[in-house]
């Protein structure tokens, strides 16, 4: 609970520093990063507990925008449902890839995921043919879910919003309740104690990856509905280290075992948060990257910091 | 030399491939121009096996190239002496590598986040000193890569350079082995008196300096210092040292393999470039062979190895 | 044995990969001995900024819609990203497959300096294509510029200023800080907004969305928050440009929308009508502008068979006819202008299919 205090002792200071911040546009602007890169970092949140990492998340999800984006354009009365299915299958998909190099394979997820960062992106140019996917191909119905919803004193709770609302609630439940949840902290804990408990680390390490992939895949729809212009080679380029940022200022272990949903969703808003003040801050753009940089290093060090104080290290 | 075989049996089929599908590809002279174009990837790589061996990664080390650049060719234009600008370069990279490390081991973070940190923080202070303006350096320092002896250029001969130096810190000397120790089990190593902190420190001061020696280079060749360049090159430099051999969960190492899979890369790179191969057709390959040859590691041939081995395979 | 074994079976599908795709881009022209009239034909490379750009394969079309009637036996060969230095490879292998001439749209000033100075050194003809080494003209032979650059500013300032009564805050959303043509475009702007005319017109704020969709989002959002009054944006991108028509259709406050405040805010820029269309009909995006990008890939060949062939002196004032295209001339620093700035609006956009 000492990170809410800090999070909120930092959102205070903010308000001081920054008030145009806490205006209704700029928190609608990160209500709207929110639900991309807290999608994605659920699934990626999954993996680094059970001790691994997937850098292709950012290829899957310009994949599946591609994707959805060449079937809209021809096929512009589909439902959004089925919008949404075809991202998360194609997700699913390439997420079983990884999980099926690592878990059956037993590669190291860092090497699997590099190289399907490369090899996914490539499919994202074959998926479209190389083309580029633009607002006059995605219907309006898609685009709406992104700009419309329940509104409150100028802040508007929209569709995606809902959507990845709803995503973190299962998520949150999923670690709660369903023993397979738990499973996976046991396993990214101790591996061996967990598989001698009857937990088949094939199966947990699987399930995180295909996870991953299927939540990267939902992502690549909310980016099209969000952006309505895919990019073949810039969809998604990058966001792999968004993403695990978020996961890292949440303080989860990078050796596993260890972490919590609730932090990831706090992480998300300060990494949304950092984007979107940035650009209002009016931060020098050739400033940015460092100011960025420096940001996250702060984090990761305090969090080390406070560990090894736990420790009573030195 | 069998454990290297896989990337040396590869090289050979992509130079048989290359040759096929282009009648310009087997020309001596532009593949090794189309090495020295990778050199300092390839020299980065070197070093990155003590980071990597230790069990430890650092992705910050095209940042640190770029950004020691700039502030080199930044003393180049002021008109400090070259000597001492050169120094300066590599003084200032291996600081950068060397504060990864002490960033590492002080606050007991993951080397993977710091280094993602500081990917950002180098390239980022790279951008807020030039913005979008360039450095140039004096034209006489231009073009190292055109100078040759013994047939290669000056990259590649510092590349094979290091590789030996390399080769022999890592197999021959106690340092070698505390870093293969640390990798292996830092709890093991410590109690048996190594000094697992000072040994990660270490590793990334080796491959902060190879960054220096990467971006004089670097500098030399293009002929000018922007904060743009050679982005994603962590990602190139990783993939050479896992093709090579060398685990990434440390513990190993396997210099001279990452030399063959750095002549590997250039190889496919080039074979596919002078053939046209689609930039997407390129990414997807480059991605495919990187988990072919850890997969490859993996999985047990042995039965299929028998089977061939009566036949004796003939590569086409 | 077991490396060997593996080494086969990558072997096999780096095979079956490389030759695979290779036969669709190998044509006859690296087939040795196979084109008899090769020496009729100019070999000429287009290499553009990055792969899936439809922007560039609209400049394609310009070189392969003249192909035969210029006598060009044309390939392009994209670099995967938009780095400073992708494109050495692609210079140094186009080169060795034995292009002459090399069309490119440099993705740096100077970056590309030293390997550009290699092949020419070969006999390589190089020409700049759609961006230009500014500064560093003499490493390449001549540039196609899509347009006159000094006219972008005046057409756009007053694009926009005519649509707000020239008056009230402006902002521009460029793409990244370092592109030589935004900050020549910009400086272009600046100096059309200082006339008297446009005296009411004033520039808040210069953001950059990098050409990403993320980032230009978020910085014209960024803009509509710190500039209550902000009456207009000009995006010279279309990445840019795009991005801020979606962020004004989605909050309904473009003139005549919902959320319109003090007559909405207008917007316009440079970009392609595939990409604005929609905007455009849907009334977000009133008039915007751009050149037909084919323009540059017909000049930029028909200059690539005259220099070959040593057909064209390239002193300043040389004018040239481009067979269909009319008279051009050869600028100051060798700079050639392909085109004219065309006007988009509702009326005339489905006649532009680009």
């Amino acid at each position: 609970m000492k990170s809410i205090g800090l999070t909120a002792l930092a959102l205070i200071g903010l308000y001081f520093v920054a008030p145009r911040l806490f205006a209704a546009d700029s928190i609608n602007s990160i209500l709207l990063w929110l639900p991309l890169i807290l999608t994605v970092a659920l699934g990626e949140f999954f993996v680094v507990v059970a001790r691994g990492i997937d850098i292709s998340v950012g290829s899957i999800l310009g994949c599946s925008a591609m994707l959805v984006g060449v079937i809209l354009r021809s096929n512009a009365e589909l439902p959004l449902t089925l919008a949404f299915a075809a991202g998360g299958v194609l997700g699913l998909v390439l997420g079983l890839v990884n999980g099926l190099l690592v878990a059956a394979a037993k590669l190291p997820s860092l090497i699997v995921t590099i190289g399907t960062l490369a090899s996914f992106r490539g499919l994202a140019f074959l998926i479209g043919k190389g083309e580029t996917i633009t607002a006059s191909m995605v219907p309006d119905r898609l685009m709406q879910i992104s700009s419309r919803g329940a509104s409150l004193g100028g802040v508007t709770f929209t569709g995606i919003a809902l959507l990845c609302t709803s995503l973190t609630v299962f998520a949150f439940l999923f670690v709660r309740f369903v023993p397979f949840g738990r499973a996976i902290f046991a396993f990214g804990g101790q591996p061996e104690a967990a598989t001698r408990r009857g937990i088949s680390g094939e199966r947990v390490q699987l399930f995180v990856f295909t996870l991953s992939g299927f939540l990267a895949g939902i992502a690549g729809v909310i980016y099209l509905s969000r952006f309505g212009q895919v990019q073949p080679g810039a969809a998604g380029s990058g966001f792999e280290l968004t993403v695990i940022a978020a996961v890292a200022i949440a303080g989860t272990k990078l050796t596993g075992g260890n972490g919590s949903i609730l932090k990831v969703v706090l992480a998300s808003v300060i990494v949304a948060t950092l984007n979107v003040a940035l650009s209002i801050l009016g931060i020098d753009t050739n400033w940015q990257m460092l100011v960025y940089g420096i940001v996250l290093l702060l984090m990761v060090c305090g969090d080390g910091y406070r560990r090894r104080a736990q420790l009573g290290v030195r | 030399m069998r454990r290297n075989l896989t990337p040396l049996l590869l090289s050979l089929v992509v130079l048989i491939v290359g040759s096929r599908i282009s009648p310009h590809f087997l020309d001596f002279a532009y593949l090794r121009d189309s090495a020295t174009l990778l050199a300092e990837i390839g020299i980065i790589a070197i070093a990155m096996n003590f980071v990597i061996s230790a069990g430890q990664i650092d992705l910050s080390v095209g940042s640190n190239m770029v950004l020691t650049a700039c502030l080199t060719a930044k003393m180049l234009a002021a008109g400090l002496p070259p000597i001492v600008c050169f120094a300066s370069g590599l003084v200032i990279a291996t600081l950068l590598g060397y504060l990864n490390g002490v960033l590492i081991t002080f606050f007991k973070a993951p080397s993977f986040l710091i280094t993602v940190a500081t990917l950002a923080i180098f390239r980022g202070a790279a951008k807020a000193m030039l913005g979008p303006t360039s450095v140039k350096i004096p034209a006489d320092l231009i073009g190292i890569d055109t100078v040759t002896a013994g047939g290669l250029t000056v990259p590649l001969l510092i590349l094979l350079m290091l590789t030996v130096m390399a080769t022999f810190v890592l197999n021959k000397t106690v340092f070698g082995r505390w870093v293969i120790a640390v990798g292996a089990n830092p709890r093991t190593a410590l109690f048996s008196g190594v000094p697992v902190e000072r040994v990660i420190r270490s590793t990334f001061l080796i491959t902060g300096f190879c960054c220096g020696i990467a971006s004089l280079l670097l500098l030399s060749r293009l002929g000018v210092a922007r904060s743009d360049l050679a982005m994603g090159s962590e990602l190139d430099i990783i993939t050479i040292v896992v093709v090579g051999g060398t685990a990434i969960q440390g513990g190993s190492a396997n210099v001279v393999g990452s030399l063959l899979a750095f002549f590997l890369l250039t190889l496919l790179r080039t074979a596919m470039g002078v053939a046209s191969v689609t930039a997407e057709y390129q990414m997807t390959i480059i991605g495919i062979l990187l988990i072919a040859v850890v997969l490859a590691k993996r999985v047990s041939f042995q039965s299929i190895v028998k089977k061939f081995k009566s036949s004796g395979p003939k590569p086409t | 044995m077991k490396p060997s074994t593996l080494a086969l079976g990558i072997s096999l599908l780096a095979l079956i990969a490389v030759s695979g795709c290779g036969s669709t881009k190998t044509d006859t022209s690296t087939t040795p001995g196979a084109t008899p009239t090769a020496g009729a034909k100019t070999k000429i490379v287009f290499i553009p900024k990055s792969a899936g750009n439809p922007y560039f394969t609209q400049v394609e079309s310009g070189f392969k819609k003249n192909a035969d009637q210029f006598g060009i036996d044309f390939s392009s060969q994209a670099p995967s990203s938009a780095d400073a230095t992708s494109q050495l490879a692609v210079i140094k292998d186009q080169a060795q497959r034995g292009e002459e001439v090399i069309v490119i749209a440099p993705n740096s000033p100077d970056a590309l300096n030293e390997a550009l100075d290699q092949v020419v050194a070969k006999g390589v003809i190089v020409i700049t294509a759609d961006s230009d080494l500014t500064g560093n003209e003499s490493h390449r032979s001549v540039g196609v510029l899509p347009v006159d650059f000094t006219t972008i500013g005046p057409e756009q300032v007053e694009l926009l200023g005519s649509q707000i009564n020239y008056e009230g805050e402006i902002a521009i959303l460029s793409a990244t800080s370092d592109a030589p043509n935004q900050n020549a475009w910009i400086e272009s702007m600046k100096t059309t907004l200082a006339e008297p005319k446009y005296a009411k017109m004033k520039l808040v704020e210069v953001v950059y969305g990098d050409d990403e969709p993320q980032k230009s989002t978020t910085e014209t959002e960024a803009l509509l928050t710190k500039h209550a009054n902000l009456r207009g944006i000009i995006a010279p991108t279309s990445v840019g440009l795009a991005a801020a028509a979606q962020v004004l259709g989605q909050k309904e406050i473009a003139p005549g929308a919902k959320n319109a405040k003090n007559g909405g805010l207008v917007l316009t820029g440079l970009g392609t009508p595939n990409e604005l269309r929609k905007a455009v009909k849907a009334g977000v995006v009133a008039k915007f502008q751009l050149w037909d990008p084919a323009d540059i890939g017909t000049v930029a060949g028909y200059l690539g068979t005259q220099l070959k062939a040593k057909k064209l002196d390239l002193k300043v004032g040389t004018k040239f006819d481009v067979p269909g295209k009319g008279s051009f001339e050869i600028k100051e620093k060798q700079i050639v202008i392909a085109g004219k700035l065309v006007t988009f609006t509702k009326e005339n956009i489905d006649q532009y299919q680009y």
